[in-house]
């Protein structure tokens, strides 16, 4: 190859990885999630899931507490159940427990994990009440 | 120039251009997120944990129907204190907030369309320093 064209190589090899040093240092300077846990609330029966709270152990979730709010005017029986998968969508732990809900009250119920889990492996925290 | 020159001189760019290409996609991905505005600082996934997510209706949580998304958040240590850009995605809509986060917590209120609890509610949450 002629040595002359050496320079020009040097310019055109600099030029691109200038551009794609630019190009990557641009790219995760639009917001990126830094946190995207989702929470899965389903109802059913006339129970109806309100809320879920995450108790954690250091930094592992030990247990959730649900919020669950009977719309009948009787005094029932809800079964609630948790789950969680992580960010491949396996399940990775859970629980479930019966609780006694007033009618037209809302009743909150403490669900304990087995095992419990690491925070930063849940993706998906999916309650169901019924 | 001769035709073998050129053929080199474009294999070149288009080697130093796939390079460029993998390296940046190699900067945006993983658990940490490189995030934007002044300051630039990585914040690991569980640097802030979204701790609840509730459904309200006005203020009420024993109905069945809401208008209100709240979700309460912390930092996991106070090097992660900071304003962020909260996010939910739901059955309702996307909808963002900037709020101060700390180690003590921070709920942020979203207010989303009224109507009936669906079957399944679904929230998503992001959170990005900004």
């Amino acid at each position: 190859m002629n040595i002359r064209l050496l320079p020009l190589f040097l310019f055109l090899l600099t030029l691109i990885a200038l551009s794609g040093f630019l190009y990557s240092v641009t790219i995760p300077a639009s917001p990126m999630p830094l946190t995207s846990p989702t929470f899965s609330l389903n109802s059913a029966n006339g129970f109806y899931a309100r809320s879920a709270r995450l108790f954690l152990s250091g930094t592992d979730v030990t247990y959730v507490q649900v919020i669950v709010y009977n719309d009948l005017t009787s005094d029932r029986t809800a079964t609630v159940t948790v789950q969680i998968y992580d960010w491949n969508g396996n399940l990775i732990s859970g629980g479930s427990v019966t609780s006694g809900v007033p009618g037209q009250s809302i009743a909150t119920v403490t669900v304990t994990l087995s095992p419990p889990v690491p925070y930063s492996s849940v993706g998906t925290v999916v309650v169901d009440v019924g | 120039m001769s035709d073998r020159v050129v053929w080199v001189i474009l294999v070149v760019i288009g080697l130093a251009l796939l390079s460029a290409s993998a390296l940046s996609v190699l900067m945006t991905s993983g658990p940490v997120a490189q995030l934007g505005g002044s300051g630039m600082r990585e914040v690991p996934r569980d640097g802030v944990i979204v701790e609840e997510v509730s459904l309200l209706q006005g203020n009420q949580l024993d109905r069945d129907s809401y208008n209100k998304i709240e979700v309460s958040l912390k930092t996991s240590s106070s090097i992660y204190n900071g304003p962020y850009t909260v996010c939910i995605e739901t059955n309702r809509g996307n909808f963002c907030e900037t709020t101060y986060v700390t180690t003590t917590g921070t709920t942020v209120t979203f207010t989303v369309g009224g109507g009936g609890q669906e079957a399944t509610v679904e929230v998503r949450v992001h959170a990005a320093a900004s």
